[in-house]
This record gives structure tokens, sequence and C-alpha cells, in this order.
């Protein structure tokens, strides 16, 4: 039986991490994706709401240490 | 009342002057452990034969005269995340089953022991810690002993159980973004996620390195706050922080409850416990922390990362080897863009300071653990915002933002006054966050201690041994 063409998210962390994705870990990794971007929407959208006093507080704060 | 389900300090003192053996106690946890495994699921691996060695040597030091510590002869377990000598380390993964075996004792686990407390066994959790319910795809589901239908919480679920059972007096377990505090709040006892470097975490398998914390369970707030002093040494501690011990402080009046994203989604029963508690108080101080939502996804965020980065190479090898809902996770967390990631962070830190601002006011800050009772082990899920979702990812939205502000938070049983509807989620028990800011640990020990002295607060263990 012809195996499926890889996606290009497969492609892509097969060639950037190293990962090779196993077909049938889509659906659930997809699903975290969504996830994940549904948290990246709200740090976004948070952050580009404050006032420019705490725009300038968050920006002074270190990232990674 | 079996000497087991006395305070620990009591069975301490009792074994220390000899009028109780060791070998007697850690029999009779033995016994428990064996009635009580198959139906709750607690224990990875019992060690029965190490436990009666340790507890011989316990009683012929007493024999001897000499003074085996503060916390002698006492059964404790520890989540299967600690490194135990000669032990593989499983975190709660099949694939680390085969691991090389631990050539010394965790650090938590050396201090335990040292005090002469006896380590029973290790205990289930989530895969690498990684979900708040301990659903464990090679270990099973540990059951919550209030009712064996329900979940007992996780990541550290074996640590809630086992405690909440009374197979053990205490144990230890880890906390991340609320692992310690839902599953001592569904499991209805007292637990504890120190201020970051508080513990120390030498010897833990790691899940987020930046926000892991090593955290006590207990039934009692006396018999917490003793086995924390033993866990936080305060020669050891962190100098930025210090702890002092006296308990004499006045207990603090400043209270103040988290309101907003701490009481949307909160079920009617766990919102009427906090404001219970908030009206015995006398307080009706309400503090909303807007960035609460975003900080549940900064953590959130940096959980997958930090996660997915630490197992890659492990996925690179044998990504099939994972319990595919951990897996799927990590594997997601390997693909977050550092850009992201370092935003989570940023955020963190400037949350952090929104937090201390709030302790300018007040002394203590009051939530609820969980948004309801614990979940039916055949429908784990939560309900979000009018959606069903997995209670794995999703028990923890209350803990998970405080998380990220690296603070000592106590979670404590509600003790549900006797009028209350008995047929009401069949009176599970109802956890509740109390926080304070690094240094006041004192003020929560001692606060906690009035709550539970006043009938507030306190653990109800629901079986009745025989001893």
């Amino acid at each position: 039986m012809e195996q499926p063409q890889p996606n290009e998210m497969q492609i892509e962390v097969s060639q950037i991490l190293g990962l090779d994705i196993p077909n049938q870990c889509l659906p659930g990794i997809q699903a975290s994706l969504q996830l994940l971007q549904t948290h990246a929407n709200i740090l976004r959208q948070y952050t580009s709401m404050l006032s420019e006093e705490s725009k300038a507080e968050l920006q002074e704060c270190e990232g990674e240490r | 009342m079996s000497a087991l389900d006395q305070p620990v300090a009591k069975i301490a003192a009792l074994v220390r002057s000899g009028q109780l053996s060791s070998v007697a106690l850690v029999t009779e946890s033995l016994t428990r452990i064996r009635t009580y495994q198959s139906a709750l699921n607690c224990f990875t691996r019992v060690l029965e034969s190490e436990a009666l060695a340790d507890a011989t040597r316990i009683d012929e030091q007493v024999a001897r005269g000499s003074n085996p510590g503060a916390l002698a002869g006492v059964p404790f377990a520890c989540k299967d995340l600690f490194d135990v000598k000669g032990l593989s380390t499983t975190a709660g993964a099949k694939n680390r089953v085969n691991a090389k075996p631990a050539t010394r004792d965790a650090e938590a686990v050396n201090r335990l022991k040292g005090e002469g407390a006896i380590l029973m066994g290790t205990l289930n959790m989530d895969e690498y810690a990684y979900g708040f319910a301990t659903i464990n795809a090679h270990f099973g589901v540990t059951r919550n002993p209030h009712d064996t239908q329900r979940l007992a919480g996780g990541s550290s679920g074996g640590s809630a159980s086992s405690v909440s059972a009374g197979l053990v007096p205490f144990s230890i377990g880890s906390d991340t973004n609320g692992s310690v505090r839902v599953p001592a709040g569904l499991c209805g006892i007292f637990g504890i996620r120190p201020a970051e470097n508080t513990i120390p975490m030498q010897g833990v398998f790691p899940f987020v390195r930046s926000l892991d914390t090593v955290g006590p369970f207990a039934r009692s707030i006396d018999d917490l706050q003793m086995v924390y002093r033993v866990l936080a040494d305060p020669s050891e501690n962190n100098a930025s922080y210090s702890i002092p011990w006296s308990t004499s402080d006045e207990p603090p009046v400043r209270i103040a409850r988290l309101g907003g994203w701490f009481e949307k989604n909160a079920t009617t029963e766990v919102l009427h416990a906090v404001q219970s508690l908030m009206t015995h108080l006398g307080s009706d101080a309400v503090v909303n922390l807007p960035e609460a939502e975003t900080a549940r996804s900064a953590s959130y965020i940096m959980t997958a990362a930090q996660g997915g980065a630490l197992h890659l190479d492990k996925l690179r090898e044998d990504a099939m080897s994972y319990d595919p809902a951990v897996r799927d996770r990590l594997i997601a967390g390997t693909m977050v863009p550092f850009g992201l990631y370092n935003k989570a962070v940023q955020f963190r830190e400037y949350f952090r300071k929104q937090v201390e601002k709030q302790f300018e006011s007040y002394d203590l800050l009051i939530a609820p653990c969980t948004p309801c009772v614990a979940p039916l082990v055949d429908a784990p899920h939560v309900w979000i915002d009018g959606k069903s979702v997995p209670a794995r990812a999703n028990l923890g939205i209350f803990t998970q933002p405080l998380s990220i502000v690296g603070m000592p938070i106590l979670s404590v049983p509600w003790m549900r006054p006797p009028s209350s509807d008995p047929t009401t989620e069949k009176g599970l028990p109802i956890g509740i966050q109390i926080a304070t800011w690094p240094g006041r640990e004192n003020l929560l020990f001692a606060f906690a201690k009035r709550l539970e002295s006043g009938g507030l607060i306190g653990s109800r263990c629901p079986i009745q041994h025989v001893s």
C-alpha cells in the first residue's frame, strides 16, 4: 500500500528539528498547535492593548534569563 | 485511633520514646497499601523490604538511645520523578521503566530520610508531569479516595490519593503549573507550592525547569509545616528569600479574594466555598488581576516550549514510546518559535511585578484550586467558557497563572459546614489556594492554622481504617 506523502509541516520539522513525525500523530499535534495559537493570540492581544506606560514597563522586563 | 493516623509530630515522638515501633508502623502502612492499591492505584512501586529494613534500623537506633530525627519512623512516599537510589526514575513514562537506576536519592528524599522518615514507595503521576489528571497510559489512572469513580487530579495524583486515603501520613510531589495544588484540592488534603528556590530540585526529573518546584502533601497544617521545614532547610535557602520560622506573628488581617478570571468558569459550589471563607473572615475585598488569563497563556507557552525542548532528543529517537496525549503536546511544543517563547517569559516578569504590587495592600490572596470538584474518570472533562474540554489540560486554570509568580501558595481543603446539602456533588472536597509573597511563609502557615483551628478548613479521611 502506498504511503501518504508527508505534509509541509512534517517536512519542515524533519529538516529543521530532525524530528520525523509519524502520520498517526498529526491530528493530536495539530490540535495542540491550535491551542498554542489560541494562547499566543491571547498574549499578543493583551500586550497590544496595554497603555504606553505599561508597554514601557513590559519592555523593561527581561526575557530569557 | 491507629498510631498511623496521629499527627506526624506525635508519631515521631512515640517512636523516639520507644513507645511505638517503627516496624509496626511500616507494617500497618504496608497493610493499608495492599488493601487499597487495587482500588486507588496510587503506587507505582512499593518498597516493602527496604522500608522494613529502614524501620528496623530506626528501632535499633532508639534502643541504643540515639535520636533518629524529627520524622522518626514516619512512613512517606514520593512521586515517581524523585531519584531513589537503586531504582529507575520513571517520571511516569513507559520509556523510562528500564532507565539507568539512580545512584543516590534526590535531595528532598535524602532530607526526609535524614530525619528518620521511611520511604514506602513511588507514586503515580501523569507521564512526565504533563497533565492535571493522573491519567497514565502505562501505569493507569489514579483514583480519588473520596469517590473512586473520580479523578485524583494531577500530576501528583498518587501523592495526594495516598495521603488522603491514610496509606501514608505525608508524601512529596512536584508543582510546575499546579501539580500539587490541583490534586491536594480534589483529594481534600493540604499541600504547598513553595516559593521558587526554596526546596532543592536536585535529583528530580525536570519538566519545565523555570517553573518546577517540590511540594509536600499532608493531612493537617501542622504536619505540612513540619515536613516543609525539613525539606526547606533554612541554611540551604536562596539568600534572596529569608524564611522566618517563628509562628508567633499575629495572623494577617489584610485578605482579599481573587476575582475576574478566578471566578469565571468556577461552579456555584466552588464560588460558595471561597465566599463562605471570606464571610467568616469578615472581608469583602476583591482583587482583580486583569493579566491573569494572559499569565495562564504565558505559562502554557513556556511549558510547551521548555517541555518540548527537554524531550526533543528522545522524541527523535522513539516518539511512539510516549503516551500519545503527552507526545503530541510535546512535539507541538518543539515548534514554538523563540520569539513567542521569549514574549511569554517577558510577560512572566511583568505579571510578577503586577502581583507584587497587590501585596502592598494585602498580605494574602485567596482563590479556588480548581473550577469544579473531581471529574469522573469515565468523563474526564471540565466546562470552560461553555465548552466541555479535557480535564488533563484544564483542571489547573486557576493554579497556572499564579505559578509563574514564584510565590508560596498553600492548597487547603474547605470544610463543609454540617448543614451543607450532602446530596450536592456527594460532598466532594473543594480546595482553596492561599498565596503570599516570598518571605511571608510564617504568616501563611499561621493563618491556615487559625482557619483549621476554627473548623473552616480541614482534612477528613474518607476511609475508616481498622488497626
